[in-house]
């Protein structure tokens, strides 16, 4: 036990950076911590208003506890399905794995150690979803204080079940599965059953919205919290939980606890008997050891351009990496996919009311001139901002940033080789969306053009704020590649002004004449912020690269 | 050559890394720069090639001041890193030419190099893997052919050998002989006396950031008779 205390500690220091004792915490990222918790209080706050209205209409029917069910339902799901990229990262291809596999510790110290440090990652997520629903649950409820003690401890064990049975289901795989040894395919794999689930869910909620809504009224009127019965707990602690909660049961309590450590208890030694299995020998990369042929040879070396060999660089670097892939890239379809798919299901499924909507559309109207300049500045803003190519570009670099000072290639055009990958895969996601429209919504080429130039000024936009903000605040020290984009704060920084500028304009719609003045006047207005934009980030590139030291 | 003049480097105002360090360095010398393991020497060598901005004093490659004219001056020489894990999921071959086009090198150049370098250190079968996929030592003559493509008139090098097997350690040490043959510069770091001892026309002694020796190894030896290069590297570094 006291070595599992040791190596804990040492692992949370390490992923939290506290371990480094020089960096000290600048008062900017103070502020922007600050901003960030300012930025997500709408989103706190109408989860909090959701759940207090959801709980006036419940209280009279005695279903309140549906509320509690459904948050912790929630919170399971997506501790669970986190728990998919989570627990390989974390137990099989972090880099301390192969130190400890050296160092005299049984399997279950190494796991139990990394689960901990898993079930803190959760955390964070867990807090932010239950307090605005806790705080509302308590103002109307009023319970008594052991609800507090309960719900307290009851949150901080709540993502130990799905991230056992998460980590149970991939070591099984790991073990047995070949294949997934090679980090970068599982990177792969995971990703795209990811992107596939999420079209899924996408189409699944579409089509099952109106139909279960009639059955939940029915079960609604049932009540005396039947309705919990309706869910399938994956999560056999769950029950138990929400029921000690909404009537305050001591024994339920108590089986909670009981069916929680017998989880961790079997998780433990499933992990003694298969985690050596699967650790040993992944990291594995394909290495053909062939010789070039001459034409091949010839092509490889063929000269490029410094500007135009550092972008694809970035390019090669981004599309290689299956993190950078699925992060950075596969984005650009994502939207465009879902946006068909949906769209098209609906037609396909004979929605009479859509697509005679969609024909009645008269694209020359005046009157759309606006709505359309707007969309195509929203496509614009919203593909750019998806990729967080711009805003990790700096922080992806890593420890080898120190390269980009050595090389005589000047700050600037580094910053625009990286700028031109950003701008790339923004124009090909803005390209595929307003194909996939064209095909769907049958657009006149005048709309098309115009959506096409507006989303540009978007995406330059987008972009060069992205790099000014990872300019201002590269995440330089991680452990892995997933840290430098998924962990990053960098993307919400750009996403908060991509949203608020997607829909705003939308809002000030109704104060401005509908005329190709108002447009042409958007577009000139636009390009001068765009121009400012990109004078800055010549100047910040070559200021803050040189004040960057590594 | 290399003057380096009066600079110092504090980090994070606490750790006194480099403290007014000079030396000039004549065309056609190789300097090998040693010290126990946290002297200075990283640290050194990341302000001669514009990754650290020293606090004070400048530093002139071929004449050109780093700090004033950073493109001129980083035309200069080539730097060999003392970790070598870069660019990891690209290919040993698009890697260098990657540099290659970076430094502008011309197509025929480069292919000529390409050929013969990667002949000498025996990676010709690898260059088309990913350098992922390559060991320590793999993956630091990729790095140092990185450097040889371009050929600088300067090498400035943090622990080239280490983790080289002999024939490529002995590749890279007659490379650089040649090199300064051509009345061209190698600066390098070491912490193999032996090396340094045959190959450097003179060492460069650091401790505790402070320079402690700066000369041929034959005038120490003359100075501390009848002691053997460690006893004298001990003595020398004991004393600061
Ligand atoms: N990024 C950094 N931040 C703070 N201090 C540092 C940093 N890098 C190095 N130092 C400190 O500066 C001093 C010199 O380090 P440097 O890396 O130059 O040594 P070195 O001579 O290269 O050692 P080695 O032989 O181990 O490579 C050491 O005391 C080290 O702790
Ligand atoms: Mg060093």
């Amino acid at each position: 036990m006291r070595k599992f205390k040791a190596l804990f500690i040492v692992m949370l220091k390490n992923t939290f950076n506290l371990l480094d004792g020089r960096t000290k915490r600048s008062k900017l990222n103070k502020f922007m911590g600050l901003f960030l918790l300012v930025a997500f209080m709408p989103t706190l706050f109408s989860l909090y208003m959701l759940a207090k209205e959801g709980l006036f209409m419940l209280l009279p029917i005695q279903q309140e506890g549906l509320v509690l069910s459904l948050l912790f339902i929630a919170l399971s799901s997506v501790t669970f399905f986190m728990s998919i990229f989570l627990v390989p990262a974390v137990y099989y291809f972090s880099k301390d794995s192969e130190t400890l596999l050296a160092l005299p510790l049984k399997a279950e110290e190494i796991v139990l150690s990394k689960f901990c440090l898993s079930v803190v990652y959760e955390y964070l997520t867990t807090f932010m979803l239950a307090i605005p629903v806790l705080v509302a649950y308590v103002q109307v409820m009023n319970p008594d204080v052991f609800f507090y003690v309960k719900v307290i401890l009851i949150l901080l064990l709540s993502p130990v079940v799905p991230l056992a049975f998460g980590a149970i289901i991939i070591m099984v795989i790991m073990a047995f599965v070949p294949f997934f040894k090679n980090r970068d395919l599982f990177n792969y794999a995971s990703g795209f059953l990811a992107l596939a689930f999420a079209i899924g869910i996408n189409m699944v909620a579409g089509g099952t919205a109106t139909l279960s809504q009639e059955k939940l009224l029915q079960m609604l009127t049932e009540g005396n919290n039947s309705l919990l019965a309706i869910f399938k707990f994956m999560f056999p602690n769950l029950p138990f939980a929400i029921q000690s909660l909404v009537d305050g049961s001591w024994i339920s309590f108590i089986l909670f606890l009981v069916i929680t450590a017998l989880v961790i208890f079997i998780f433990l030694y499933i992990s003694k008997i298969i985690y050596f299995i699967g650790i040993i020998g992944v990291n594995e990369t394909a290495a053909g050891r062939k010789q070039l042929n001459l034409k091949a040879y010839q092509k490889e070396t063929s000269t490029k351009g410094a500007f135009m060999s550092y972008f694809l660089k970035e390019m090669r670097l981004m599309i290689r990496t299956p993190i950078y892939l699925l992060n950075n890239i596969a984005t650009a379809f994502l939207l465009p996919i879902i946006f068909l798919v949906s769209i098209g299901s609906s037609i396909g499924s004979g929605e009479e009311e859509l697509s005679t909507f969609i024909n009645s559309i008269d694209w020359t109207n005046p009157d759309l001139l606006l709505v359309v300049s707007f969309a195509g500045l929203a496509l614009g803003l919203m593909m750019s901002t998806m990729n967080l190519i711009t805003p990790t570009a700096l922080s992806r670099e890593g420890s080898n940033i120190f390269f980009m000072k050595y090389i005589p290639m000047s700050y600037v055009k580094q910053i625009q080789a990286k700028i031109a990958s950003g701008l790339a895969v923004s124009l090909f996601g803005i390209l595929f969306s307003l194909i996939a429209a064209i095909i769907l919504l049958k657009m006149h080429p005048i709309v098309i053009a115009l959506i096409l130039v507006m989303s540009i000024q978007g995406m330059i936009f987008m972009n060069y704020l992205g790099m000014i903000v990872d300019l201002i605040r590269p995440k330089l020290v991680w452990e892995q590649e997933a840290a430098a984009v998924k962990q990053n704060l960098n993307a919400a920084f750009t996403m908060i002004p991509a949203f608020a500028l997607s829909f705003l304009p939308f809002m000030l719609m109704k104060y401005l004449p509908n005329n190709w003045f108002t447009v042409i006047t958007i577009f000139i207005i636009l390009s001068g912020i765009n121009w400012m934009l990109i004078r800055l980030t010549t100047r910040m590139s070559i200021t803050k690269l040189h004040a960057l030291e590594v | 050559m290399i003057e380096i003049k009066n600079i110092s480097k504090t980090y994070s105002g606490q750790v006194k890394a480099v403290n007014q360090l000079s030396l000039t360095v004549e065309a056609g010398e190789i300097i090998g720069f040693i010290g126990p393991n946290g002297a200075g020497k990283t640290t050194t060598l990341k302000m001669m090639t514009g990754i650290l901005n020293p606090d004070e004093g400048e530093i002139l490659l071929n004449g050109i001041n780093i700090q004033s004219s950073p493109l001129k001056a980083k035309q200069q020489f080539g730097f060999v890193p003392d970790t070598p894990d870069m660019f990891l999921r690209l290919k040993g071959i698009e890697y260098l030419n990657f540099m290659a086009d970076i430094y502008d090198v011309d197509e025929n150049t480069r292919r000529e190099r390409i050929t013969k370098y990667a002949e000498a250190f025996q990676m010709t079968s690898a260059l088309n893997d990913k350098i992922l996929s390559y060991s320590h030592g793999m993956r630091q003559k990729i790095v140092v052919m990185g450097v040889l493509i371009h050929s600088p008139s300067i090498w400035i090098l943090d622990e080239p050998l280490t983790g080289l097997d002999p024939q490529s350690a002995f590749a890279l040490k007659e490379m650089m002989r040649e090199h300064v043959a051509l009345g061209k510069t190698v600066f390098f770091s070491t912490h193999v006396l032996e090396v340094a001892e045959k190959l450097c026309s003179k060492v460069a002694i650091i401790n505790k950031g402070a320079l402690l020796y700066f000369g041929s190894l034959e005038q120490l030896k003359l100075d501390h008779p009848n002691a053997s290069l460690e006893d004298i590297f001990l003595k020398v570094t004991q004393n600061a």
